[in-house]
């Protein structure tokens, strides 16, 4: 349910002004009490878009983020293509990949 | 009420948000084209307008994702998404409860409805922070 509970963050964030602004305040503030991976959290607080997407994030959810952090789009192809460079295989979700890369 | 058009057209984001990066005669054809959209719609003179769309997590997680929701408000706010990055500016337009009520109870009075065990699984769902829906039967 890990991954449920990052992707929940990330579509809460998407959608509501005052949780976004209470994320660029003070990001650990918006974790608090969720059902978090150590990685995860690091993740949401870096703005780890390449791991968040090795984690297993929806596109539909994580350009949406990407947008938000002002992240350019050649930029948000970029940090996927190294998070997969960087982490390894996407582990989890629909993108989970299951063979090499 | 009769039908007067029918109509699809393309919704990614990039036609509006990042049209500059699309090969150029590509991107004016399509253009060229969904003017030509516009000028048939507004020669149609509908009365109201009928949107299907995606939904892409603007109202629904996946704790409750529906196969589809009919909105049934007075009006609608979008885009959901970052402003600047679609290169479209949040906005309201007018909605028709009234008619979205019609076409709910017609389809929930006419259509088959997915069963589960002996109870249906239909169910009304009211999306009270959606900025897209205000009411919607949720069909699972």
């Amino acid at each position: 349910m890990s991954l449920y509970a990052v992707q929940k963050v990330l579509y809460e964030l998407n959608r509501d002004p005052q949780l976004q602004a209470r994320y660029r305040e003070d990001p650990a503030s918006v974790l608090t009490g969720r059902d978090l991976t150590g990685e995860e959290r690091g993740a949401l607080l870096g703005q780890d878009i390449g791991l968040l997407y090795v984690l297993g994030v929806n596109g539909q959810i994580l350009m949406h983020y990407a947008a938000f952090c002002g992240i350019e789009w050649n930029d948000y192809l970029e940090a996927m293509r190294n998070g997969v460079r960087e982490h390894g295989p996407v582990r989890d979700g629909i993108y989970a990949m299951t063979t090499e890369v | 009420m009769a039908l007067v058009l029918a109509a699809a057209c393309s919704h990614a984001p990039g036609i509006t948000g990042r049209a500059g990066r699309a090969e150029p005669t590509v991107r004016d054809e399509f253009y060229r084209n969904l003017a030509g959209l516009r000028a048939t719609l507004e020669a149609a003179r509908p009365d109201a307008l009928v949107v299907v769309a995606a939904e892409h997590f603007a109202n629904f997680f996946y704790d409750k994702m529906p196969s589809f929701a009919v909105g049934m408000s007075d009006s609608y706010e979008g885009p959901i998404e970052d402003e600047e990055w679609l290169a479209i500016p949040r906005t309201r337009v007018p909605g028709n409860a009234a008619l979205s009520r019609r076409l709910i109870t017609s389809m929930m009075s006419t259509w088959p409805m997915p069963r589960s065990g002996s109870s249906t699984t239909a169910s009304w769902c009211r999306c009270t922070s959606s900025r897209r829906a205000s009411t919607c039967p949720s069909f699972r």
